[in-house]
């Protein structure tokens, strides 16, 4: 396996992850919620901490993920804490800075 | 040899073009669908490598706009998928995609053999952060 410098990567990584909740959050309080947006935004958040090896976050955000899917596709989506788990984010954000 | 990358997380745009640049390969970025299946008009690549979950127009759209276009339908397709995404890899399969990455566990002698395999001739010797890369994998 090709070793390559993911360091380079974590100051981009860190700004979008923060980005992506904040945008998360706001989309989530709105009135008629754009469920195909958040879980687009879930979706990259999951992909990114994944590829950084923060596999901690990207399950928090497949969680997410998998939540926003199922209610894109109208199927049984069992109700998460959705703020209580961009919360545990933010902190485990915050252990990789 | 050209690749086009349909991918709309400009960090995976970035990754990925600068490691295939780096290699030798001539690469083109699209942000989504429809502008991926407008380059691809003009790049004619020799590869696509495909995002499933995109604004305007999604993986499973461009997939289904390349079978049904004669002249696009030639291309073959590798779908970028991440962890969860078991049942849209069938989809993008059963709508013609050849195969299929993980973007997010990224080992670079997988990723080379999944991209050359679908390319006319082996990529050349290179040089990457300090390993070769063989001739044939």
């Amino acid at each position: 396996m090709v070793d390559f410098d993911l360091k380079s990567y974590s100051a981009l990584y860190l700004k979008n992850a923060q980005e992506e909740i904040v945008s998360i959050r706001d989309l989530v309080k709105q009135r008629n919620v754009d469920i195909k947006t958040v879980h687009r935004i879930c979706h990259t958040l999951k992909g990114q901490s994944f590829f950084m090896g923060y596999n901690d976050i990207g399950l928090k955000a497949l969680e997410l993920e998998t939540y926003f899917k199922a209610k894109l596709e109208n199927t049984q989506a069992k109700d998460i804490a959705v703020e209580e788990i961009l919360g545990e984010i933010e902190k485990l954000l915050s252990t990789k800075i | 040899m050209k690749i086009i990358i349909i991918e709309d997380d400009h960090f995976f745009q970035n990754f990925y073009s600068l490691k295939l640049k780096e290699l030798g390969y001539q690469v083109e970025v699209a942000g989504n669908g429809q502008e991926g299946l407008e380059k691809i008009k003009t790049f004619l690549p020799d590869l696509i490598l495909l995002d499933i979950i995109m604004p305007i127009m999604d993986g499973f759209q461009v997939l289904t706009s390349l079978k049904n276009d004669p002249l696009l339908s030639k291309y073959p397709v590798i779908v970028f998928s991440t962890l969860g995404q078991e049942a849209d890899i069938k989809k993008a399969i059963e709508l013609g995609a050849k195969d299929y990455i993980n973007k997010s566990f990224f080992d670079f002698d997988v990723f080379l053999k999944h991209v050359s395999s679908y390319l006319p001739q082996p990529i050349a010797s290179t040089t990457v952060s300090n390993q070769t890369i063989p001739n044939k994998i």
